[in-house]
């Protein structure tokens, strides 16, 4: 029998099951690390505390209460960017270049790759992954569609692929999110590493060559690794070369970082190069989490695994319409608020599995990436309110002393982020985009809208996938 | 902490960072040590606290001047920008001035190139003027003055150094590191570190001139700038300069030049 005919017998046979288990595998088997339940009855509990006796104190003694509240965001602001410029210095070290790996040490490779409502990215997505350099006879790649996504569907079907290509159809079910995706591929998977690319990626055609060089020289322990990520039409517009100067300094400087510190890493969504055998040990990606990715990179910490950078890079599209742009950054700052959520339903079992430099690192990084984005118009709020003469309190000291700090905060809160999204480019040699970065103010402004969007929907809409739109074209070239 | 605590405490810091530097330049040990003492000893660098920041200041600033020519990376982008705010604490009008002529002198020694790096490297001093300004202007905070406060003389005979200068005076305490540029004039094939270095110094110069028309500056505050520049200068010798003879003639004239200006001045 040939294998896609077993293939059809198997997921016939074993369908429901499999989709059950990929969206409640994790939460069957560790219900503590799944997203399905936003916050805990220990959370609201501590959360209602520490309000109750905010309040408490703000009646009792409101101009210092007011004072200390105004502190307390501004270091909580300084502190996330201190220490993003801390993780710039730190991951600035070029390192060597990666070797590539040779034919006679190559092991079998599986590439998913979830695509929904996509049908005008399957050409260039299957030419991107032509393009890879690696045996056909080698690859195990995965189209992961949705059941009832007729259009890509047809699309694929149109293109009439042979080995290695193979169509995974999702069964319909909820939550409909690309982990579940991946998680009900995962069974199909047949490679030693397994990674996951999105539907307009262009990954460097020696990356998984990279890759397996790479898991071969490391420990046993290290699971994954991130490839770096940038986008080929950064040119495009403003927002997209700001974008690009962000996912520059993310990419290349601040996740190196955290790996030179060897502290807990959130993968970015694409090219994260994986163990099969470690994936599948700790049950996959989280369904309920929007962004799975992260709190892979923070479960395998606390599993014990390490997570480093791969020097090779994928390229991707970058958004280049804000209400676009908004819906991706929005599922991205709600995962993160989800990812900390779940992290820090126990705080002693993350310190035991990750450490004290570990759960600081994750509090500053992953925790201090919401917190900037939601104190960012708080801090602006306050201060023209003081200056507007719109907050009136008793002690005049405590008036000034609000605006002072907000002011200062402010200038260089945005001051350092200004630079360091500017240096963002600099590894790449793409100069050209550091005046965009000047902007960079608006653009927190716009972070900013997005963790606010993201901070209702958590609430209102907490597994909801807000669909980034690819295919805009990039004028043909990779810049 | 006393004076003369702070005094010795931060010599010794300037003494490591030229002695390291040196050293890794390749200088044997014994080489690396005389040109560190006489370095230190130079009227400059004794005159007062505030002057031995100053210094030290202008030290972070050429060594981070000559790594970002030869290595073109992050890290010395970051030291060069941070160390050109961090001048300004010191001395808050020359220090601007200085960081916005330096891209300018760096790129006639054909060490700068392009818009994105000349924003990249002055973005940090302009904020650290706005800063400073902003911070004078709503709370009357003035760091220079702080300094000064600190730029009395540890012992009686630094008293003679805080005596105010004629303004075209502050051209003379530079004469000393000419003689480290020699092989920028006697040899071809000019290290692009030393052009660095030697773009520091222009842009110091002019800068130093142009401040000394608005206040009275004191030898303390202006001597201090030549003793870093020639010896991390010597450290960008190309190698077959790099003998104990020219070396230590460089560093002891410098050292005598020093000490006769601050008693002429």
């Amino acid at each position: 029998m040939e294998r896609g005919h077993l293939l059809e017998k198997i997921e016939e046979r074993f369908r429901a099951r499999m989709a059950r288990d990929a969206a409640f595998g994790l939460h069957r088997a560790e219900p503590h690390l799944s997203a399905r339940y936003v916050i805990t009855l220990g959370q609201c509990i501590v959360f209602a505390a520490i309000a109750l006796t905010a309040a408490f104190a703000f009646s009792l003694a409101g101009p210092t209460m007011s004072v200390l509240t105004v502190t307390i965001l501004a270091l909580a602001f300084l502190a996330n960017v201190i220490f993003r410029a801390a993780l710039v210095w730190v991951g600035a070290d070029l390192g060597s270049e990666a070797p590539v790996a040779a034919n006679e040490s190559l092991p079998r490779y599986t590439i998913i790759v979830a695509m929904y409502r996509e049908a005008n990215m399957v050409a260039e997505l299957v030419k991107a992954l032509r393009a890879i350099d690696y045996p056909v006879r080698l690859l195990d790649i995965h189209l992961v569609l949705e059941a009832d996504d007729d259009e890509t569907l047809l699309a694929v079907a149109a293109l009439k692929l042979s080995a290695p290509f193979e169509v995974v159809r999702v069964p319909r079910g909820a939550p409909r999110t690309k982990p579940r995706a991946c998680n009900y591929a995962l069974n199909f998977a047949r490679g030693e590493f397994v990674v996951i690319y999105d539907a307009e990626d262009r990954p460097e055609p020696d990356q998984l060559r990279k890759a397996v060089a790479q898991f071969r020289a490391s420990a046993p322990d290290v699971a994954c690794f991130q490839a770096r990520l940038n986008f080929y039409n950064a040119r495009r517009n403003w927002l997209t070369a700001i974008f690009s100067l962000d996912y520059g300094l993310w990419f290349d400087f601040l996740l190196p970082g955290l790996d030179k510190l060897g502290v807990p890493m959130p993968l970015g969504g694409t090219s994260n190069h994986l163990r099969t055998s470690v994936l599948r040990e700790i049950d996959g990606w989280d369904p309920f989490n929007v962004t799975e990715d992260a709190d892979l990179g923070i479960r395998l910490a606390e599993k014990g695994y390490r997570v480093s950078i791969l020097n090779s890079t994928t390229f991707e599209e970058a958004s280049h319409t804000l209400p676009n742009w908004t819906r991706q950054r929005s599922r991205w700052l709600k995962g993160y608020m989800q990812t900390w959520l779940v992290h820090m339903r126990n705080p002693a079992r993350l310190i035991r599995n990750v450490g004290w430099r570990g759960f600081l690192a994750f509090q500053l990084f992953v925790g201090g990436t919401v917190i900037s984005a939601l104190v960012n118009p708080l801090l602006w709020a306050v201060f023209l309110a003081s200056q507007l003469g719109l907050i009136s309190i008793s002690n005049a000291e405590g008036q000034a002393a609000i605006a002072a700090i907000s002011l200062f905060t402010l200038i260089l809160g945005n001051a350092f982020f200004t630079y360091l999204i500017m240096l963002g480019c600099y590894r790449r040699g793409w100069l050209d985009l550091v005046p965009s970065g000047l902007g960079a103010f608006v653009y927190w402004g716009l972070i900013s809208f997005a963790g606010y969007r993201g901070l209702i929907q958590l609430f209102t809409r907490p597994f909801h996938w807000e669909k980034t739109i690819h295919g805009f074209g990039d004028e043909g070239s990779m810049q | 902490m006393s004076a003369m605590v702070m005094f010795a405490v931060t010599l010794l810091v300037f003494a490591a960072v030229i002695y390291r530097r040196l050293r890794q330049a390749g200088f044997a040990i014994a080489t690396a040590s005389a040109v560190t003492l006489l370095t230190s000893a130079q009227a400059g660098i004794f005159c007062s606290v505030g002057g031995l920041w100053l210094a030290l200041g202008v030290c972070a600033i050429v060594l981070a001047a000559a790594e970002f020519s030869t290595r073109d990376n992050v890290r010395s982008l970051i030291a060069l920008g941070g160390s050109l705010s961090a001048i300004q604490l010191v001395n808050p009008a020359g220090g601007a001035v200085a960081a916005l002529l330096l891209p300018v002198a760096m790129s006639r020694t054909g060490a700068m190139l392009g818009y994105g790096r000349l924003i990249l490297l002055l973005f940090a001093p302009a904020v650290t003027a706005v800063l400073l300004a902003s911070l004078y202007w709503f709370f009357h905070f003035n760091s220079a003055e702080i300094v000064s406060s600190f730029a009395q003389p540890a012992v009686s005979w630094q008293s003679a150094a805080l005596v105010p200068v004629p303004r075209y005076f502050t051209l003379f305490f530079f004469l000393p590191a000419v003689a480290a540029f020699a092989p920028l004039i006697w040899r071809e094939d000019r290290p692009t570190a030393l052009k660095a270095v030697f773009a520091v110094m222009i842009a110091i110069v002019i800068a130093e001139f142009a401040v000394s028309f608005m206040a009275t500056r004191s030898v303390a505050l202006d001597i201090a700038f030549a003793a870093p520049t020639t010896a991390v200068a010597i450290s960008c010798w190309p190698l077959r300069w790099r003998k104990a003879v020219p070396v230590l003639a460089v560093s002891g004239v410098s050292l005598a030049a020093s000490w006769l200006l601050l008693f002429l001045g």
